[in-house]
């Protein structure tokens, strides 16, 4: 009994090494499939490490590519940026001026100087067309477009172009306090610059605090109590200065608040467009 | 079998309720605990105007402020506000911001304005309000 058993594992073991692993698991070829497929897991990080090791051995544009797809996709859009640039010129040429120009704008950078240089470098019809309409996105953020100027083209749906078109009035013409006439309202009437900048509660405090204090002073000075009369003279004057001086750094806050959220607005639109850049070139996957 | 029964038996023991740790009732300290980790006491300054302004908020917080108790809803407090202005521009400016802090302390309607900190307090750092700073991101 013991002897068949013994038999019988020792045959079990045969199968095992006839189809065990063949050699060339890390060929090119192989590990190519792999890193695609850790593309498309989204496991970037592993996928570009892996395309990393492809490209030491075997240089290809379509690899340095795909390193750069994976950084753009990780965030990373300096390193993204730099990637792009060198493939300019390569076979992946155009889609890599687009995405160059994408992250370009990701990182919030002037775009309409290096959309300049790739004006009459594109073949491709839809590339084309994606170009113009990240072109325009970059002018309408600098607030280079007039929105008399603008002019929807055939590149935009009609939903589309009529929000850029707000989006261009909007840069063009930001909604901007100035901070010298918040300062100067502070000045003549107490709160009234903090309300000019749409901070009402902060606004009617100053009023109160102050025009308390002037109050007190005043009817300190009319009963003779002039020393009482001082305390509270300078105590008004310390809250308005202070009031003056926060209405203009009120205004300035008020400015960049409302910059910042144009931005982010224009952003997120853009976001959901995809930066009108094709799908197709940051990867297809099944 | 036996000897695994006996060990489970033992370790139940180890584990009983002890009679040195009884419930038992315990003095309640009602004391809200200020915590001030934020606040440097230290005198130490650069020059002789840091060092008086230095003693003067320390005076306060000592005298003051401590025994108060905690009642600053922003973080950092009024009198660390003044310092810390004090120190990022200059006695003119930073004087005009703590006036500014001030008045703003006095409207309770501001509060959802501001960004409320790990310690529960109202985020308001003077540099949001320095004349050379252009960012402002926490109201």
């Amino acid at each position: 009994m013991m002897r068949r058993i013994f038999l019988l594992s020792l045959l079990s073991l045969f199968p095992s090494i006839l189809f065990s692993q063949e050699s060339g698991l890390f060929t090119p070829e192989k590990r190519k499939a792999f890193a695609d497929n850790l593309f498309c897991e989204k496991d970037y990080l592993r996928a570009s490490e892996e395309y990393e090791a492809i490209n030491s051995v075997v240089k290809n544009d379509s690899l340095s590519y795909y390193i750069g797809l994976c950084l753009l996709k990780m965030n990373d859009y300096e390193k993204a940026k730099d990637h792009f640039f060198l493939l300019r010129n390569s076979s992946l040429g155009e889609e890599s001026r687009l995405l160059f120009l994408k992250t370009s704008f990701l990182l919030n950078k002037n775009v309409a100087g290096e959309a300049d240089s790739f004006q009459n470098q594109f073949v491709n019809k839809d590339l084309k067309t994606s170009f113009r309409r990240l072109e325009l996105a970059a002018q309408i953020k600098a607030g280079m477009i007039q929105t008399n100027l603008f002019s929807p083209t055939n590149d935009f749906e009609e939903n589309d172009a009529q929000i850029l078109k707000r989006f261009a009035e909007n840069f063009s013409h930001p909604q901007r306090k100035s901070p010298f006439a918040a300062a100067l309202f502070s000045a003549m009437v107490p709160g009234a610059g903090k309300i000019y900048t749409k901070n009402y509660g902060d606004g009617i405090t100053s009023f109160i605090v102050t025009g308390l204090f002037a109050f007190l002073s005043y009817d300190n000075f009319r009963a003779h109590h002039n020393a009482r009369g001082w305390i509270f003279a300078g105590t008004a004057a310390f809250f308005n200065a202070g009031n003056i001086y926060g209405s203009y750094i009120s205004a300035r806050n008020y400015n960049l608040e409302k910059e910042e959220e144009l931005n982010n607005e224009f952003d997120s639109f853009l976001n959901s467009k995809n930066y009108f850049v094709p799908k197709e070139i940051e990867g297809s996957c099944k | 079998m036996k000897f695994f029964l006996l060990s489970l038996f033992f370790s139940y023991f180890l584990f009983a309720q002890t009679d040195w740790q009884r419930w038992q009732k315990t003095e309640i300290n009602y004391t809200e605990k200020v915590d001030n980790s934020g606040r440097s006491y230290s005198l130490r300054a650069d020059d002789p105007f840091e060092f008086l302004l230095k003693a003067s908020a320390v005076t306060y917080w000592f005298f003051i402020s401590d025994v108060d108790g905690d009642n600053c809803p922003f973080d950092p407090s009024c009198s660390s506000f003044f310092l810390e202005s004090v120190k990022a521009s200059n006695i003119v400016e930073g004087t005009l911001m703590f006036a500014d802090r001030f008045t703003r302390d006095f409207n309770v309607f501001n509060r959802n304005d501001y960004r409320v900190t790990r310690k529960g307090r109202l985020a308001d750092p003077p540099e949001k309000y320095l004349l050379s700073t252009a960012r402002s991101k926490d109201k």
